[in-house]
């Protein structure tokens, strides 16, 4: 015997009832006139609290606009919705933002209309629509999509690496070719200097030649720093201590500059593996820039300071001065290789690029602020575990 | 006199110091590679070696591990444009008596042989 209509309603209501995914009616104003399935284990809301509801109180309202668009084109025309992922929020009023938490919803929706009177002309009656839950889904395709993140960046730190490695050959090769004949010159003009009773004008072209000499032996240097930038020897370091190493190793140098150096540790950092060395040459490198930048201001004051970053992962490092401040056109180049703002021959520009890619092989991050007031600070987040350290040699 | 041996694989490098060592008093000889080094230590049996590490042929490492057997007693001063400290490490771990990178303060190796000559003495 075929069930009657009784039956049948009640057999479609156990079915809506039944569903994993929320099932509504809406007039044509978009107000709730029916919301069952999941809705109260999804949402919270129990489906008489969202009848004469408007839709887009549901909705998070980043999302409303996108939502109430979809909703007038099929009062307007006769679209439906197919696949449109927004945001929900629940009864306790929190958002569900899609991309990262809770709950997210793929919904369908199709306009219900009169049948066509003898103009042709269809009424809108409202909207029916199921919302399934895709949070889940959301979340595999988020932790996927930051793997396939972490594999780009450590696929990127590799070549960088292995850049690095082939640069480095061939600059400590260049730096030795060099240097050889440097040694040579520099020494038989450390004798010529020696010598007694030089004319003045001889004594002013030697003083000459050697600021030159010097000049090349810190461009060798420079060029030697880049070359070693690859080789890593990673051990578990005290950044605190490391600091308070590079500090006392600046002292001198910051005090013939009357620069104020004030450092603030946090406590209890966890250690962090680092390259003990490349680590103090990449804050030296930082301070002298800071120095430089402070050098014709009346307050010098170098501020360092370490904490951990809120997350845990990482331990920060910030170093400010009271100096010039950074130009914003300058601020994407000053890690690029040869740039400087120095005055020409006063620096080859390798300095800032080296740290760059020291921190970058420690897995880590380095960046540039201006300060209100001013000065710039140099933000260096390290990660305390150095998993992703590649141990090139 | 004190005797002094200068290795380096640069002729000028060498000259240098000779003209500057002898000028100080020092008998000094040199050599442009290794065998040449050894055989002159064996021979003029110097006090104190400047010794270059990266030469063609028999390196400074080898030359030095060479000396140390011939003669513990010669102070061999290394010479070099590596400055990395683990490199320097492991020839002070050879028994070499001090590490100067390159370009070479004239000033400070001269304050090295005075510092070695009066060890001797004393």
């Amino acid at each position: 015997m075929a069930p009657d209509d009784k039956t049948k309603a009640r057999l479609y209501r156990h079915l809506v009832e039944s569903s994993p995914d929320i099932i509504y009616t809406l007039d044509p104003d978009g107000c709730f006139t029916f919301v069952g399935g999941a809705s109260e284990e999804l949402l919270g809301f129990k489906a008489e609290e969202l009848l004469r509801q408007h839709f887009t109180s549901l909705i998070h309202p980043e999302d409303r606009e996108k939502a109430q668009w979809h909703f007038n084109d099929r009062r307007t025309g006769k679209r439906a919705t197919k696949g449109l992922e927004i945001r929900l929020m629940t009864k306790e009023g929190k958002e569900k933002p899609f991309d990262i938490k809770d709950l997210a919803v793929e919904l369908n929706a199709f306009g219900m209309y009169e049948e066509a009177d003898h103009t042709g002309a269809e009424g809108f009656l409202g909207t029916y629509g199921v919302a399934r839950d895709i949070t889940e889904q959301k979340r595999i395709q988020e932790a996927l999509e930051k793997t396939c993140l972490e594999l780009r960046e450590t696929r990127d730190m590799l070549i960088r690496s292995e850049k690095l490695a082939a640069a480095g050959r061939l600059t400590a090769g260049i730096a030795h070719q060099i240097l050889n004949p440097v040694n040579i010159i520099s020494m038989r003009f450390q004798l010529l200097k020696r010598k007694a009773n030089l004319p003045q004008d001889t004594v002013e072209v030697l003083a000459v030649c050697e600021n030159q000499l010097n000049r090349i032996t810190e461009i060798i240097n420079d060029l030697r720093h880049l070359s070693k930038a690859h080789k890593m020897q990673v051990a578990p370091c005290d950044v605190n201590e490391i600091i308070e190493n590079v500090i006392r190793l600046a002292a001198p140098y910051l005090e013939e500059r009357a620069i104020r150096a004030q450092t603030r540790y946090g406590p209890d950092l966890p250690p962090v593996p680092l390259d003990k060395n490349r680590m103090e040459h990449v804050f030296l490198n930082i301070i002298s820039n800071a120095a430089d930048a402070m050098a014709e201001q009346k307050t010098r004051i170098l501020s360092v300071t370490t904490k951990h970053t809120p997350s845990d992962h990482h331990v920060q490092i910030i170093i400010s001065d009271t100096g010039t401040g950074i130009d914003e056109a300058d601020m994407v180049k000053i890690f690029d290789p040869y740039f400087t703002t120095k005055k020409t021959g006063e620096h080859l520009g390798l300095g800032l690029f080296v740290a760059y890619n020291i921190i970058n092989l420690h897995g880590g991050k380095i960046w540039v602020e201006t300060d209100d007031g001013g000065g710039s600070s140099f933000f260096v987040e390290l990660p305390r575990t150095g998993q992703d350290v590649p141990q090139t040699s | 006199m004190a005797r002094i041996l200068v290795v380096d694989d640069e002729i000028d490098a060498c000259r240098v110091l000779e003209e500057f060592l002898t000028a100080k008093g020092y008998e000094v000889l040199s050599a442009q590679d290794g065998p040449t080094a050894i055989r002159k230590v064996e021979e003029f049996k110097p006090h104190i070696v400047f010794l270059d590490i990266i030469m063609p042929g028999v390196g400074g490492i080898e030359v030095l591990h060479e000396i140390k057997r011939l003669d513990p007693q010669v102070a061999v001063i290394m010479v070099s444009v590596v400055t990395e400290p683990e490199k320097a490490k492991r020839t002070f771990d050879l028994g070499a008596y001090d590490y100067i990178t390159k370009p070479v303060d004239l000033d400070y190796l001269e304050k090295v042989v005075m510092v070695k000559l009066l060890d001797l003495l004393t």
